[in-house]
């Protein structure tokens, strides 16, 4: 493998929850905290700090502020959603590798279930009918699990892709939850259970959705020399990528109008890129964390990057192939399904866990190098991770 | 129970659309440079990033690209219509544009079906572009 662009020296987590009682900027900063604890590193080590939100976040000032960073050299607020996370990661490695920053913070905290839900209870921009949303919220098309409804709906016209395929995804990530303490869902779940799940809308059931839920989760990228001196066994971002595409003056919605093909998403685009800056192809792979809003983007991430061909996504779900003793263990933790929804963090932070051996019951044997991505649709980012 | 329909926030760039809609004569803009069709509107074309562009009336035609059933409404003023369908449709014109699917049931539809627009006049200021199947 080729260089190395940084590396993540530092994991922290809240409690995950659908009821925090807590605010925002305690979440963040205890997810910040944790990260720091994690890696060894104190406030005088850390100058930059990066998060992402949709208006439901507190800033990086504040949370620098709450750490008692005494100087930040580096830092943003990105308004966006779920393509984020690995793209703050490449952000981060650059700030590092740029001489800019000795050690950046990136973090993701939100009152997801108590406070702002992104699904639709709370309503807010996202569900306003202007931009691209004017010629869709007018007609009911109003939230993302619709959206990705849409999208799925054409992969099951065009490949065959069945209800059981999707149910597959989420009971294999209910099975990984069950072993996971940090998980919200953790009780046990059947085909026919998901299957008997309410309709919300089809093709989607219940159990096709993410959680909503409280929580934060931080990781701590800096250089890997420096992350040699920590407290933990540095894993190395060996590539990365983030496209950016067809949103048409939208920040909100990811579109539907103009990506040519909603049976594929951003992994298709930026698979070959990662696998090229890391001289490694999809076999050479160990686990996968796959960006898991709703069972579908697992399915066209599986495809995107290359584990089974385009279009077999369902029946390779379904043939056993992403469990945890499959050919490509996916969202070892449950994923945003079953663990908890933290638009992202807390899937490159499981890809973290496996590196490093701390998968507990969950563990697989071996792993050494993982693909995670971030995003749903049209914009996405992704990294390979390695030990 | 009086019909609730959230209306669209016009802007600059829509206004022509939605004001074709209400004269039921759906129009998109067509780039003079390149002759595609766009949608949604916007000040430059999709297809090669020239400004301007005439707005022209379109077929109404199209085909089934995909389509959701409706079952949970989101927003609550919407729980009296579900289960409702919401179509993607690919027009002739080559752009996708969305509408409800209406006089048909969730077993009946396939991508690639034909469909045509029907004008719905929600009140005295908004109508929307519905579809049904066109046989």
């Amino acid at each position: 493998m080729k260089n190395i662009k940084g590396a993540i020296a530092g994991v922290g987590f809240t409690e995950y929850s659908l009821d925090s009682g807590r605010s925002v900027l305690s979440l963040a900063v205890e997810a910040c905290q944790g990260a720091m604890d994690d890696a060894g590193l104190a406030p005088q080590d850390v100058d930059g700090i990066l998060e992402f939100n949709v208006g439901d976040s507190v800033p990086t000032e504040s949370v620098a502020a709450g750490l008692s960073l005494p100087e930040v050299n580096y830092a943003f607020d990105w308004y966006g959603g779920g393509f984020a996370p690995c793209a703050l990661i490449e952000t981060a490695c650059m700030a590092v590798e740029s001489g800019r920053c000795k050690a950046v913070l990136i973090y993701r905290a939100m009152n997801g279930r108590s406070g702002f839900r992104l699904g639709g209870g709370a309503g807010g921009e996202a569900f306003r009918a202007k931009w691209a949303g004017q010629y869709r919220v007018p007609y009911g098309w109003l939230s993302f699990g619709q959206n990705m409804a849409m999208w799925c709906r054409r992969h099951m016209e065009e490949f065959g892709t069945t209800q059981e395929d999707l149910g597959a995804i989420a009971v294999t990530q209910r099975e990984n939850a069950i072993m996971n303490e940090r998980a919200i869902l953790r009780k046990p779940m059947t085909i026919d259970d998901y299957m008997s799940s309410r309709v919300i809308v089809d093709p989607f059931h219940l159990f096709d959705m993410s959680l909503e839920s409280d929580g934060g989760c931080a990781l701590l990228i800096t250089s890997p020399d420096r992350a040699r001196d920590c407290n933990k066994k540095p894993i190395n971002v060996r590539a990365s990528a983030f496209l950016s595409q067809a949103t048409v003056a939208d920040p909100l919605w990811a579109d539907s109008f103009l990506w040519p093909d909603l049976t594929e998403n951003y992994t298709r685009i930026i698979a070959p890129k990662l696998y090229k800056e890391a001289a490694i192809g999809p076999e050479d792979v160990d686990i996968a964390e796959i960006y898991d809003c709703f069972t579908y983007t697992v399915l066209m991430g599986l495809e995107g990057l290359g584990f089974c061909p385009k279009g077999e996504g369902g029946p390779f779900a379904s043939s056993g192939a992403i469990g945890l003793g499959g050919s490509i263990p996916t969202n070892t933790h449950g994923g945003m399904l079953s663990e908890a929804y933290v638009h992202g963090m807390n899937v490159i932070a499981e890809a973290v866990m496996q590196l490093r051996g701390e998968g507990g019951v969950r563990q697989v044997s071996d792993a050494e190098v993982a693909v995670v991505t971030s995003g749903a649709t049209t914009i996405g980012s992704g990294c390979i991770l390695t030990v | 129970m009086d019909r609730y329909t959230i209306h669209p926030e016009i802007d600059q760039d829509s206004a022509p659309y939605w004001k074709s809609l209400s004269e039921h004569a759906a129009k998109m803009q067509k780039c003079e440079i390149c002759g595609e069709f766009r949608f949604p509107p916007a000040p430059t074309c999709y297809h090669c990033g020239k400004a301007g562009g005439n707005w022209e009336t379109i077929s109404g035609k199209g085909k089934i690209y995909s389509w959701i059933v409706v079952h949970h409404p989101v927003d609550k003023r919407l729980a009296e219509e579900v289960p409702f369908i919401v179509a993607l449709v690919k027009l002739r014109e080559g752009s996708r544009v969305v509408g409800r699917l209406i006089g048909c049931n969730n077993d009946e539809i396939k991508a690639g079906l034909q469909v045509r627009a029907v004008y719905d006049d929600v009140d005295s200021e908004l109508t929307l572009l519905n579809f049904e199947i066109d046989i």
